[in-house]
């Protein structure tokens, strides 16, 4: 997640006013910014546009807040934008979305996360998410690890059990000569983007809690139930069996893990080991 | 814990994110005669109606503002007394519009700087807290609408078949 903020000596500084190692507060970067900026209406003052992620990703409060969407600047922005009246007919036009009871269908989502693990793309409920967190050290347990359990990971201080999801689903290794499948247009290969996921449920001693690398995660998304596909019961795979559904989305077939299966799975494995 | 922040009177209210059905542009309400001034009306929700209550009336003397970010908010709990008597009944949807409604608190580190405080005119008064540099103060939903209103309106609702 490291960006181009840092400045490289070609690129003419944005802000000239601003030197390194002297940080300055948004709000005093952004008046410095732009020359008048209490004669600048606030709707125009797009320095994501220019600057930030959207322009040439040349300012430095991207270091700390790595996206704009993060940024109080935006949020200030965002909020001045909706303090004004709405457009004519616009809140008139919900009325008319509001009373379709047709609606009623798109509202059946869920939401899921989807990641990666070698070639596969999987989803795993929102509702089972506790955080998506940067990959770091998995501490072997001795005698026990060579399964499903690759060792004990530090979260926040705790340590927790760590699972290899891979070897648990049967998902070969990406192979180093083997092309990956076409047509996977969100699939990027690149170790900085390996995360650790953590997943949770209530448990009968408090809660049982899981954590896993992941190759890859694409984000969270809402899928209509409609979409939804079965999964087609001559998979051979044995991963296939975690799986409740399947759904197509970028062009890629996305398998929704079913966290009950998935995680009464774990607790198999490793306990069995 | 995840809430909601929306502001009345210029001091920031919150509720739970989880009993939020969705938050919509504050479309216009149709006028039922007769009720406290606080409750601009009823919303055709999906095919159901839903009461409507302005919170900044209902809390301060003004109408909330009409800007982009006066939303209209739906909520949903379990009404007392109907619960009990029909499990199977849906669960009583109510509309809030507040203003700047465009934003969301997280946080783990919740603290608790002043309790509920039960008082007799203002039952939907929940707790203060305090989380990341902000003081909200949390509002009991079930309680906007007094008992018997409620009742009325909530009433008239679950007579509705489900759809």
């Amino acid at each position: 997640m490291i960006d181009a903020s840092s400045g490289l000596p070609s690129n003419p500084p944005a802000h000239p006013s601003v030197g390194p190692g002297n940080p300055v507060p948004p709000s005093a970067e952004r008046i410095e910014a732009i020359p008048s900026a209490a004669a600048v209406p606030v709707d125009r003052e797009d320095c994501w546009r220019r600057i930030g992620v959207t322009g040439d990703r040349s300012c430095r409060e991207l270091e700390t807040y790595i996206h704009c969407r993060n940024c109080p600047v935006m949020a200030e922005a965002a909020r001045a934008f909706f303090d004004r009246l709405a457009p004519i007919g616009y809140l008139e036009s919900w009325s008319g979305i509001l009373e379709e009871r047709g609606a009623r269908r798109d509202l059946e989502v869920v939401s899921v996360l989807v990641f990666r693990l070698a070639d596969e793309w999987l989803a795993l409920p929102t509702t089972a998410l506790v955080e998506v967190t940067k990959e770091r050290r998995c501490h072997r347990v001795p005698h026990r690890t060579g399964g499903v359990l690759e060792g004990l990971v530090n979260i926040r201080g705790q340590l927790q059990l760590c699972v290899s999801v891979q070897r648990l689903l049967g998902i070969e290794g990406a192979a180093a000569g083997k092309t990956p499948p076409a047509g996977d247009l969100v699939r990027v290969d690149d170790p900085e983007l390996r995360r650790l996921l953590v997943v949770e449920r209530p448990g009968r001693h408090g809660p049982d809690r899981w954590v896993f690398p992941v190759d890859q995660v694409a984000g969270v998304i809402r899928v209509g139930q409609a979409t939804l596909r079965a999964v087609p019961a001559t998979v051979s795979q044995s991963g296939a069996r975690f799986c409740q559904a399947l759904f197509d989305w970028q062009g890629v077939m996305v398998g929704i893990l079913d966290e009950t299966r998935f995680l009464d799975g774990l607790n198999d494995q490793v306990r069995s080991t | 814990m995840q809430l909601l922040t929306f502001t009345a009177g210029g001091q920031t209210y919150a509720i739970e994110a989880t009993s939020v059905v969705e938050v919509l542009p504050a479309v216009p309400v149709r006028v039922v005669p007769r009720l406290p001034d606080y409750v601009l009306g009823v919303v055709d929700y999906r095919g159901r109606l839903i009461p409507v209550v302005d919170l900044a009336k209902r809390l301060t003397d003004d109408f909330s503002a009409r800007r982009l970010s006066t939303r209209l908010l739906v909520v949903e709990f379990s009404f007392p007394g109907r619960a009990e008597s029909s499990p199977q009944l849906p669960k009583a949807r109510l509309g809030i519009v507040a203003e700047n409604m465009v934003s969301t608190l997280r946080s783990d580190d919740v603290d608790t700087v002043f309790p509920t405080m039960h008082l007799e005119n203002s039952p939907y008064l929940g707790r203060i807290l305090r989380l990341n540099g902000q003081t909200v103060h949390m509002l009991i939903v079930e309680n906007l609408l007094p008992v018997e209103l409620a009742s009325g309106l909530f009433a008239a609702q679950a007579e509705l078949p489900s759809p």
